[in-house]
């Protein structure tokens, strides 16, 4: 695993830690509702060919725990800080599910401030199907059924989904899941989500996993109909988190993807 | 001590392979299973109970809220109310209570039981609680905020009562600029507020620092314990005042049959309907943020089971509920008088799918040979 670095930040009052490393133009990654806390095989990988940035949340692992953080609005700003505080310019934004409505709405709120946007499996598209499970009565119920909905080859569930997790990853896991829920309890997405999509200027890869069981694949089609310059991958072996399943299809269609051209 | 007649309205015909079949009585407990042709006969048969148990000379009858259940079907126990205070003359009227972070506006509780408190003369009790975790699931409301609105809508509500309107209101979850509430209560200040709960720390801290009544509900006779002392110590410590046994309530299912033994016998089947199929609540319990992270931890700590793991034997001799001669169970509630300084009981005589004769029965003995003898007790 590459060398990596962990900055503590403090922005404007919330401890944020930010784990970097790698060389090359700047890329942020965000995690989604489980993540955080950890230089993951796919940061590495992303890290031979960009120098990632990847912070944890506020309300996530190594970061504070700011309660009054309840809307995308407040961390789509804490991240224009942040970016403003690193001089991280024209960044390669990757934001995986609930990181991935993340950096949508922050591509909206900025259209001209990225690079890239990588939006992987990401909620925050106004559509409901039925099939859709309830996320956080899903994840408390855990088992089978919710590793199924995350991971396409059990085998790779195993490692990430520890079957008897101790005191210390019971309560870490309560609080990203109430983290997750002062954002997404009452729905996963936001109405207007569509229009403001429109105001993208960035290329845009689109890239979800055809058995993703939380979001399903027709979110991804969705997601890149409304967004003007975009492209849309599914990759067909694998489920919801992707940059744990095909870490290798994340670099490379991201490096198949242009950068937006300087205005 | 004082008797309060507590319903909660389950829906007793749950299908006979529920145990195998359906993880939860709650939220998506498919509602096909309701039939309201039954309906119609089981509310009037639990209505006329409430309005018995005044005849019996219980002090108080009470109802509360829930949702989307079988567990105990009174969405709106304020209606239930409304027609209590018609069949009854002097009982109070217990609402234990509305689950107010629910509700998108807090005024409507302010004013429903404020026009309770005056069609009945004054008889009103208002509980207030946080609802269930399960009820956050089916009102798609943010669990994260469950306590951030209980204590802002409470302090909405009494403002409502106490003070002249029209005022205004400015909170983080309700904004209001003619808070005006026609009727106001009759009782003053205002009509009893109650609070029922599991005696989390910040709950029991909150009911001492108002001395508002603080019911445990369903819980090992050992964590009623703790929760008194931790009560009656934050009176004394923190708030400087002593609490009274009237501030130390117990919300314990109890049976009363001739000998212990029929009573074990004759509450059994109906004692796990509620704990085991009433109170099965899957995965919907406890969502992300209902509790805090001490109580989490606390929670953790202590190991304890979840009611459907709770044996019948266990649930008698932990204390979660009182079954046997009315002998047994005037000696089980002195302990409550004499060694937990609890004042309140809070019981009934219905419990799951219990039989309308064995109901009866339970009312009637209890009402005539348990509540006589603690009657005159004075609660140290």
């Amino acid at each position: 695993m590459s060398n990596y670095e962990e900055l503590t930040l403090d922005i404007l009052g919330v401890k944020t830690c930010v784990r970097k490393g790698g060389s090359g133009p700047p890329l942020v990654y965000w995690h989604g509702a489980g993540g955080g806390g950890a230089w993951h095989a796919h940061h590495a990988l992303l890290a031979e060919h960009f120098t990632v940035y990847a912070p944890d949340h506020p309300g996530w692992s190594d970061s504070d725990n700011p309660e009054w953080m309840d809307a995308m609005l407040d961390y789509a700003l804490h991240y224009d800080s942040l970016f403003r505080l690193l001089n991280i310019e024209r960044p390669t934004l990757v934001g995986h599910s609930l990181g991935g409505w993340m950096a949508a709405t922050f591509a909206a709120i900025y259209p001209t401030r990225l690079a890239r946007l990588v939006l992987v499996n990401a909620a925050g598209y106004p559509f409901i199907t039925e099939e859709q499970p309830d996320f956080f009565a899903a994840a408390m119920r855990g088992g089978e059924a919710f590793s199924k909905a995350l991971f396409h080859n059990p085998e790779i569930a195993k490692t990430y989904m520890p079957a008897n997790p101790t005191p210390e990853e019971r309560m870490l896991r309560f609080r990203h899941m109430t983290s997750t829920a002062r954002l997404a309890w009452h729905c996963w997405f936001d109405e207007k989500m569509p229009q403001r999509l429109a105001r993208l200027q960035v290329p845009t890869l689109v890239l979800w996993g055809a058995h993703d069981g939380l979001f399903p694949p027709i979110l991804a089609e969705k997601y890149a109909a409304a967004i003007p310059n975009s492209r849309l991958v599914i990759l067909p072996e694998c489920a919801h988190m992707v940059p744990f399943e095909d870490k290798e299809a994340l670099l490379r269609e991201i490096l198949e993807l242009p950068e937006a051209p300087l205005s | 001590m004082k008797f309060y007649y507590f319903h909660l309205m389950p829906w007793p015909l749950l299908p006979e392979d529920f145990d195998t079949k359906y993880d939860s009585a709650w939220v998506d407990l498919p509602n096909s299973l309701y039939d309201p042709e039954r309906g119609t006969a089981i509310y009037n048969q639990y209505i006329d109970e409430l309005v018995a148990a005044e005849g019996y000379g219980w002090d108080g009858i009470c109802v509360n809220e829930h949702h989307q259940n079988a567990y105990g079907t009174m969405p709106s126990p304020n209606i239930i109310a409304a027609m209590l205070t018609q069949r009854t003359k002097k009982c109070q009227i217990g609402i234990i209570g509305n689950a107010l972070p629910l509700h998108a506006d807090p005024l409507r509780v302010a004013e429903e039981i404020a026009m309770l408190d005056v069609i009945s003369g004054g008889r009103i009790i208002s509980g207030f609680v946080r609802g269930t975790g399960m009820e956050y699931y089916s009102y798609n409301v943010n669990p994260t905020w469950s306590r951030d609105r209980f204590y802002e809508a409470h302090d909405l509500i009494i403002k409502a009562w106490t003070e002249p309107g029209p005022f205004r209101w400015a909170g983080k979850h309700y904004k209001h600029h003619y808070v005006n509430i026609w009727p106001r209560p009759l009782q003053k200040p205002h009509p009893p507020i109650w609070l029922p709960g599991t005696g989390s720390l910040e709950t029991v801290d909150y009911a001492a620092s108002k001395r508002y009544p603080f019911m445990m509900v369903f819980s090992p006779v050992e964590y009623q314990r703790k929760a008194y002392d931790l009560y009656r110590r934050l009176a004394e410590e923190k708030y400087g005042y002593e609490a009274m046994p009237d501030q130390l309530a117990f919300c314990v299912p109890t049976y009363v049959a001739e000998t212990d033994e029929i009573a074990r016998k004759e509450a059994r089947s109906s004692i796990l309907w509620l704990f085991h199929k009433g109170l099965k609540t899957g995965a919907f319990g406890m969502p992300p943020g209902y509790i805090t992270e001490r109580s989490l931890g606390a929670m953790m700590k202590s190991g304890a089971k979840g009611f459907g793991e709770l044996t019948y034997e266990e649930l008698i001799d932990e204390g979660y509920i009182i079954v046997g001669s009315p002998a047994t169970v005037i000696e089980k509630l002195n302990y409550y008088a004499e060694r937990l300084h609890a004042g309140v009981m809070v019981t009934g005589a219905s419990w799951g799918d219990m039989p309308r004769e064995l109901v009866a029965k339970n009312m009637e003995l209890f009402s005539t040979q348990v509540m006589p003898a603690l009657r005159g007790k004075a609660v140290s």
